[in-house]
């Protein structure tokens, strides 16, 4: 028995097909459609290009910065404890030659993301003389989960990841409006909002130099806990213990990186400074080993430091009244640090300029 | 990989790269090949299984054509099915009548310690088993030869485009196309196959992935009336979209291979009453469930009250098909019962329906298929009856966005069925005028490319 033979359903083939008038019409509805979207683009909300809105603010900064001066003599470089606690403008107003400095620190960014985020992003910015590179424990906790999640945002945004793929994705958004905007496309509401604004000539807010108001200021220093007093609350010290310090563990592969971060700097010509914040008590009671974890995260840098011939500077311990909580420093705090910083910098013999 | 990723781009452009410059024979064992790796790329672990099914299928269609025993041959069969549904049985419906067990012997005052497995459902099995049963059936029924090629039937069991989710094809149909010939497919194919897969995208990646939030807000528990009611509607233009686009980039798909699968949907909602909403549905399973179980149940020849019990039978089925759960169960149910009431509506008013009332007849049958939907997308009858409840302040909460988005993605799927659909051939759009299809083809594109950076949704059907 012979299976019935098939017939395939494909459309009658035709004489003579015309392409040009089809093309022309596809591209026209593209250009288009490219053409509306960078027509209305200022209106709608800032696409998520960055990781999070201070890194796209701290991105307007250092562009900025790039075109003023197109150098910075001192970068302060860490996670959110450096970006509270080391404030540029009074750095620059202590230090006896006025250097410029400008704070580049990202929220839970570790060795690994801040390598990235220097080599990718802030380098090709701007010159920069000296890094100071702040740490605390949990910068070296191969287990810490928010310096995980933070570099995996990182690492998902378009603008910051990395790959073959995903550079062609950002070559794209940086040249295509309707690329660019397409979240905000999506949504029908900011489409109507965005005409009613474009018709009333008013534009969105974009992340942009001045920084954000009450979080970051002009010069990349953090405001949000300035006004803030540590009181011994057990909630930041539940947060320290399981993002921060959770399955607390300083390995080869931590210090590695450290050590890469550093290295990269330095064959470019740049000075490192690695700098230990201070810290509250509370904050080294939550390590599992408490005072001895802390005490091989100080030997763990030190011995970074060592290998690198980067220089060691231990910050001044502040009272508790100098914290906002257990680990970031407020207003004061941060403000005594930065005045002491040019000297400790000085004792260190680091501070090239750029 | 689905086929909504860049990873499915490269991997059928490279098939296709090496496919055309092989002979017949190669070719197929590069599909064979091919297929198992994008298999494999689920679960590897499930590749066995498939093997597994597809040479017990092979070798006992073999046994059936080698012998004219009557008796033999029942038994023959009988293996197949019961191994075929043995698989299908455990994998899927293992928790299932585990749960279902236990509840009635508590129910009747046994206590009764069930075994507890955690069984994870290879991905496709529904499909490649009917797939599968369907020709060891019709070998058994002499409507075709067993296949001497292993390597043709396996390729015929797990040919990817179609493995995961479908259509169901008939050996009769698919098998063949194996054994002949392929030319390279000329521009007329390419073209159209390429409209395929770009409609089954838009299908997928801008109307079905947009909704899927919107409903699952509805879905969700404590939902607003708004929510629920946005739920109500968009899951039945999420499904089509996601299972329709799927079918159509399959079509496409194998089609660039030089093969014509099956049309599997035609403008569903369009349908007057349930009758042509199946002829019109997932065709390739409910001409499956017609063939190869209302048929041997008996069909419409044993009367009226036997016919009405073999549609609900199937429609019982056919839920349960979908999954392990009661809640498919009562889909299939409504649905056999939309048919039962259909065909009795039918004996007592044998005239056709007036011209005017068409409209109103559809917007009737979309209503109702509205309603056992929300069984279908339910986790479960609490679910459910939290969204009917819902539907009571339909205006509660009810937000522009969320609207608008529906309102939009309703109306591409209603103008891709009546502007790019015609026949149940989703090719159509090579048809049009070429302005038409420059149009078209940009405001695809566009759609693509806005909608195509979200967070990637999985085929519903994959589950099943």
């Amino acid at each position: 028995m012979r299976p019935p033979a098939v017939t395939v359903e494909v459309p009658p083939p035709r004489a003579r097909r015309r392409w040009l008038p089809t093309v022309l019409a596809a591209l026209a509805v593209v250009v288009g459609a490219e053409l509306g979207a960078a027509a209305l683009g200022p209106y709608l909300p800032a696409p998520d290009l960055w990781a999070d809105a201070a890194t796209a603010t701290k991105v307007a900064q250092l562009d900025a910065l790039g075109h003023e001066a197109g150098c910075v003599d001192v970068l302060l470089l860490g996670s959110s404890m450096t970006r509270d606690a080391l404030v540029p403008a009074r750095f620059q107003a202590a230090d006896p030659s006025g250097r410029r400095a400008y704070n580049a620190a990202l929220d839970a960014a570790g060795p690994v993301l801040l390598d990235r985020w220097v080599r990718h992003t802030v380098l090709p910015r701007v010159e920069v003389g000296t890094v100071v590179i702040g740490l605390a424990s949990f910068d070296l906790n191969e287990n810490a989960r928010i310096v995980a999640s933070a570099l995996e945002a990182h690492e998902r945004a378009p603008y910051s990841a990395r790959g073959l793929a995903n550079e062609l994705e950002a070559w794209v958004i940086r040249h295509s409006a309707l690329v660019r905007h397409r979240g905000e496309l999506r949504d029908p509401v900011e489409v109507v909002r965005a005409v009613r604004s474009w018709t009333e000539g008013e534009r969105a807010a974009r992340p942009n130099p001045d920084g954000i108001p009450g979080v970051l200021a002009a010069d990349g220093h953090g405001l949000s806990r300035r006004a803030l007093r540590y009181t011994g609350d057990p909630g930041p010290q539940r947060f320290v213990r399981d993002q921060l310090l959770n399955d607390f563990q300083i390995t080869e592969r931590s210090q590695e990186a450290l050590a890469r971060l550093v290295e990269g700097l330095q064959r470019r010509g740049i000075d490192v400074a690695l700098l230990l914040l201070p810290v509250t008590d509370d904050y080294v009671a939550q390590h599992p080993a408490g005072a001895a974890d802390q005490a091989r995260f100080e030997a763990a840098v030190a011995a970074v430091a060592e290998r690198t011939g980067a220089a060691l500077v231990r910050a001044p311990s502040l009272p508790e009244e100098a914290f906002a909580d257990t680990h970031h420093v407020n207003g004061a705090g941060a403000d005594r640090l930065s005045d002491v910083l040019p000297g400790l910098l000085a004792d260190a013999d680091v501070g090239r300029r750029c | 990989m689905t086929f909504n990723s860049v990873e499915y781009a490269v991997f059928l452009s490279a098939v296709l790269l090496v496919y055309w410059r092989l002979p017949r024979r190669p070719q197929n064992l590069l599909l064979l090949a091919a297929s198992y790796v994008f298999y494999g790329w689920w679960d590897v672990r499930f590749l066995g299984l498939l093997v597994l099914s597809t040479l017990l299928d092979w070798v006992i269609a073999r046994r059936l054509g080698a012998t004219e025993r009557d008796r033999a041959r029942k038994r023959w069969l009988g293996l197949s099915m019961a191994s075929n549904l043995g698989i299908l049985g455990f994998f899927k419906y293992w928790g299932f009548f585990v749960e279902s067990g236990t509840e009635v012997l508590e129910a009747l005052g046994v206590d009764w310690a069930a075994p507890t497995l955690q069984v994870v459902l290879p991905v496709g099995i529904s499909f490649y088993t009917f797939q599968s049963m369907s020709y060891v059936i019709d070998v058994y029924r002499r409507r075709i030869e067993p296949s001497p090629s292993l390597v043709e039937f396996a390729t015929y069991v797990a040919f990817f485009p179609q493995l995961v989710a479908g259509p169901i094809e008939r050996a009769e149909h698919l098998l063949p196309q194996y054994g002949r010939a392929r030319a390279c497919p000329d521009r007329d194919a390419v073209e159209s196959a390429l409209a395929l897969i770009l409609l089954g995208l838009v299908r997928k990646v801008v109307i079905a992935d947009t909704l899927a939030p919107i409903v699952a807000d509805g879905y969700a528990p404590g939902a607003t009336g708004g929510a629920a009611l946005l739920a109500f509607y968009g899951f039945a233009f999420q499904v089509y979209g996601d299972f329709a686009g799927y079918s159509a980039i399959a079509r496409g798909s194998a089609r660039l291979l030089g093969f014509e699968l099956m049309v599997n949907f035609d403008a569903p909602y369009r349908s007057p009453n349930p009758t042509v909403f199946w002829r019109r549905w997932h065709i390739s399973l409910s001409t499956w469930l017609r063939d190869y179980l209302y048929v041997p149940l008996g069909g419409n020849r044993r009367g009226m009250g036997r016919q009405l019990v073999n549609l609900l039978l199937v429609m019982l089925i056919g839920g349960l098909w979908h999954g392990a759960s009661w809640t498919f169960v009562v889909w299939g149910g409504i649905h056999g019962l939309l048919l039962v009431g259909h065909r009795l509506w039918m004996l007592r008013r044998p005239q056709p329906p007036a011209r005017w009332s068409h409209p109103l007849r559809v917007l009737l049958m979309f209503h109702a298929a509205l309603v056992a939907w929300v069984f279908f997308r339910a986790p479960s009858f609490t679910a459910a009856s939290d969204l009917f409840a819902a539907l009571a302040n339909p205006l509660q909460g009810l937000e522009a966005g969320p609207v608008a988005l529906l309102v939009a993605a309703a109306a591409a799927s209603t103008l891709l069925d009546r502007l790019v659909v015609a026949g149940g051939d989703e090719a159509h759009l090579v048809r049009l005028a070429p302005v038409g299809q420059g149009l078209a083809l940009g405001a695809a594109l566009v759609a693509l490319v806005v909608y195509a950076g979200g967070t990637p949704v999985p085929f519903i059907y994959f589950q099943f």
